[in-house]
């Protein structure tokens, strides 16, 4: 029972911080909608978005760090192999 | 005078269906064109046609119809479904093959930067046990970083209703009948415990978008407008989010596994191999005789009489019970022998009223009839007893929905009926083959009867054709 008030808590919190997000994101008012897409399920996707975004700046910069340094020692390989150009 | 739309084709002003001299015809108004030549040149929707996915439209000249009134610019022709039916008549395992159906055509669109602009459950339609997207014009292009418009609906379509039944045991069809646009969110969200609420797919698509629209409508009705900012759904999230679904609804069982008195009855029942034989020979013949296009088989109970039927030279079979149990072992009968073969939901003492929208919207069992032909094995009594129905009135019913049938006579001795009666005072003195004869002799010519059981079960097949009624 206590491993279940746990998870609980953990799950309510993990509740109130999307819910924190949400207030703090908003979300945009759809185009092309010819049906209500409902505040509840736009609010969702705002969050899910915002994080979708977040994993794919992470992902550009982490990508970025690596090119960086794959450049770098890359380029300190060309220049080992070919230093008169 | 112009044609008018079906009732039920109103809300998307992309385009209206029209049932001309039994033609299915699709027009697609101006503000729709440009996306409908995008879905027809991504060669998606051949692509959908060709497996079965979705269902076919031949274009046509609109004029040739009549339906050349702006802004109408173009118009399709489908074909034209063997029997139309709705998802409060479908048992869960239908539903679920339903969502499951949606979201694969939903991710196959976005494959090919087409989307779908609506995830409504009458988009989907049953030809046999096997689903197909009938509505060509919820497909549009998909513009980068868009969300998923549909999710809500989507959700109180297709997910709630079932989760209504794999957490709690509770068939979604009553609550479907009395609310056409599905289970609302937060209704559903009221009945979760908190133990549901540890699932992450749960608090995503139900606890929490039911907290963020309440959360909403506050703010709304304290002056303030929510949200503006714009944001933008990365595809891979996009796909992400269908894909859970998918997962999820694919994993999803009946609570309790739908089990039932009748699930075992063509197994216990009382007839022996010749009398089963008897009964098969009588049916066979019938059928065979009529060939009908459309048999609707009441209490169709697992199924083995619509594939004999089937088997006998009936185009289609819709059969209907009211036993969640057997319909879900006549759909895998249906799916595993791929039967022609739809099996519903239907309680015969209350069948689907007219209703929706100006009380059109979805035509209820009668507006969808007749049907060519119609069985009715071990079926009157069990209205007759169980619900306290004259049997007569049943017979009548019974002969309304086909103009030729086989209705079976089941005796008050039967251990069946018995059975049913064990706790009640047995009121039914009405109850006979006499008064079962005199019935269907009033509203059709007996063609043929026979006994076909030693406890006295009798077969009676009718004939009400070039009757008025």
């Amino acid at each position: 029972m206590g491993n279940r008030t746990k998870r609980y808590r953990s799950a309510a919190l993990a509740g109130s911080f999307a819910a924190v997000l949400a207030v703090s994101l908003g979300w945009a008012k759809p185009a092309f909608a010819y049906i209500d897409p409902g505040s509840g399920s736009m609010i969702l996707q705002g969050i899910l978005a915002a994080v979708a975004g977040a994993g794919v700046a992470i992902a550009g910069f982490w990508g970025k760090i690596k090119t960086f340094f794959a450049g770098r020692s890359n380029a300190a390989r060309k220049d080992d192999r070919d230093p008169g150009t | 005078m112009r044609p008018t739309p079906l009732a039920a084709s109103f809300r998307d002003p992309s385009g209206h269906v029209y049932d001309i001299d039994g033609r299915i015809l699709r027009t697609i108004t101006e503000r729709a064109a440009p996306d409908y030549a995008f879905v027809r040149q991504s060669g998606l929707f051949d692509r959908l046609v060709s497996r079965g996915w979705c269902i076919a439209a031949t274009e046509v000249e609109p004029a040739a119809f009549g339906l050349d009134m702006a802004p109408v610019v173009r118009a399709v022709e489908h074909p034209r479904l063997p029997f139309v039916s709705y998802p409060y008549e479908w048992p869960f395992a239908l539903l679920k093959a339903a969502a499951l159906h949606h979201l694969d055509v939903h991710l196959e669109a976005l494959d090919a930067g087409v989307t779908l602009s609506d995830a409504s459950a009458y988009n989907i339609q049953f030809i046999g046990p096997r689903p197909v997207f009938i509505d060509l014009l919820s497909f549009r292009r998909y513009r980068e970083g868009e969300f998923w418009l549909g999710h809500r609906q989507f959700c109180e379509q297709f997910l709630n209703p079932l989760l209504l039944q794999a957490l709690f045991g509770v068939p979604h069809n009553a609550w479907f009948r009395g609310a056409l646009e599905g289970i609302p969110t937060p209704d559903l969200a009221r009945l979760l415990r908190w133990h549901h609420k540890l699932s992450w797919r749960m608090l995503a698509h139900v606890a929490l978008p039911a907290r963020f629209q309440a959360w909403a409508d506050a703010r709304q009705s304290a002056g303030e407008t929510p949200g503006g900012r714009s944001r933008r759904m990365p595809l891979p999230g996009y796909r992400g989010m269908l894909r859970q679904l998918r997962r999820w609804i694919a994993g999803l069982e009946p609570a309790g596994g739908a089990r039932s008195i009748w699930e075992d009855y063509e197994r216990t029942q009382g007839y022996d191999d010749e009398e089963r034989a008897r009964k098969t020979r009588f049916v066979a013949d019938f059928v065979s005789a009529i060939r009908p296009a459309m048999l609707w088989d009441l209490g169709c109970n697992a199924g083995a009489y619509a594939e004999l039927a089937l088997q006998s030279g009936a185009g289609h079979v819709v059969g209907f019970d009211s036993d969640q149990g057997a319909l879900a072992r006549a759909y895998r009968r249906a799916l595993e022998k791929d039967l022609r073969f739809l099996p519903l939901v239907l309680d015969g003492a209350n069948p689907s009223p007219d209703q929706g929208w100006n009380a059109q919207e979805r035509p209820g069992l009668h507006s969808r009839g007749p049907a060519d032909a119609v069985l009715a094995l071990a079926f009157a009594h069990h209205l007759a007893f169980g619900r306290n129905l004259p049997l007569a009135q049943v017979v009548a019913w019974i002969v309304r929905l086909a103009p030729r049938g086989v209705i079976e006579f089941v005796e008050k001795s039967d251990p069946t009926v018995r059975r049913m009666l064990r706790l009640r005072e047995d009121v039914f003195d009405d109850y006979g083959e006499r008064t079962f004869a005199e019935a269907l002799s009033g509203v059709a010519r007996i063609v043929r009867s026979e006994t076909v059981s030693a406890t006295g079960r009798r077969l009676y097949w009718y004939d009400r054709a070039g009757d008025s009624g």
